[in-house]
């Protein structure tokens, strides 16, 4: 295995990925099963928008958001399969992103609360989990951005 | 849409060979039983709806419109 390694991507040119950033998805994304592994990309260190990039297939990102830039209250309930299989059993040891798809027309964005990724930031492990919360699966960000 | 009432242990059918039986049911929950041949495809609903969003969230990233977002969020965290 290489300790470091350059790539390039369909959405962000040539990155340079190191061993230590590499997050396995035992299941893969839903819809995306064959892909393991994963980097999180960020422009800036204080960006509630990041991106997942596959390391697998080059063609393959999500856009992520910090769940709670836009919903404070967001409480996360894995079912007990889901928390065994990030080796825990504390919700509050996992950080969440949820996906997001944005629209040209930025104010028809959606993000997905329901079926966060879930990461194990210790093992550097992450599974897409649908929570036990009824929380909604396309949920408009356009309040919190401030639109009409 | 059809709306039936049924409880703990029965079932209802659906064509010749599905049965769904009632097997359990709590205060907010209740646990389905479903007899069905093996081509038939069972899915959680939010597990096919999770799929395809993640479909159309992996579409090329139109980068304009996420940085517009992305300063939108930058600054109301500011103004916390």
């Amino acid at each position: 295995m290489y300790r470091e390694n350059k790539i390039k991507t369909r959405d962000f040119g040539e990155i340079t990925v190191k061993k230590e950033d590499i997050i396995n998805f035992t299941d893969g994304m839903y819809g995306f099963e064959d892909y393991k592994r994963y980097i999180i990309l960020k422009d800036a260190p204080e960006d509630d928008v990041l991106f997942l990039q596959s390391l697998d297939n080059m063609e393959l990102s999500f856009v992520l958001i910090d769940p709670y830039a836009i919903f404070n209250d967001y409480n996360p309930v894995l079912t007990e399969e889901d928390l065994r299989e990030l080796n825990t059993t504390d919700e509050d040891e996992l950080k969440y992103l949820v996906i997001a798809i944005i629209k040209e027309d930025v104010r028809q964005s959606v993000v997905n609360l329901k079926s966060p990724v879930a990461i194990n930031p210790k093992l550097k492990t992450a599974k897409q989990v649908i929570l036990q919360n009824s929380y909604p699966l396309r949920y408009s960000i356009i309040s919190t951005l401030g639109g009409q | 849409m059809l709306v039936i009432k049924r409880k703990v242990s029965e079932s209802i059918l659906i064509g010749d060979d599905i049965e769904i039986i009632i097997s359990e049911i709590s205060q907010d929950k209740v646990k389905i039983a479903i007899n069905a041949p093996r081509e038939i495809k069972i899915t959680r609903k939010e597990l096919a709806e999770t799929c395809e969003f993640n479909m159309l969230a992996s579409e090329k990233i139109n980068k304009i419109s996420i940085a517009e977002v992305k300063n939108k969020l930058n600054s109301i965290k500011k103004n916390k």
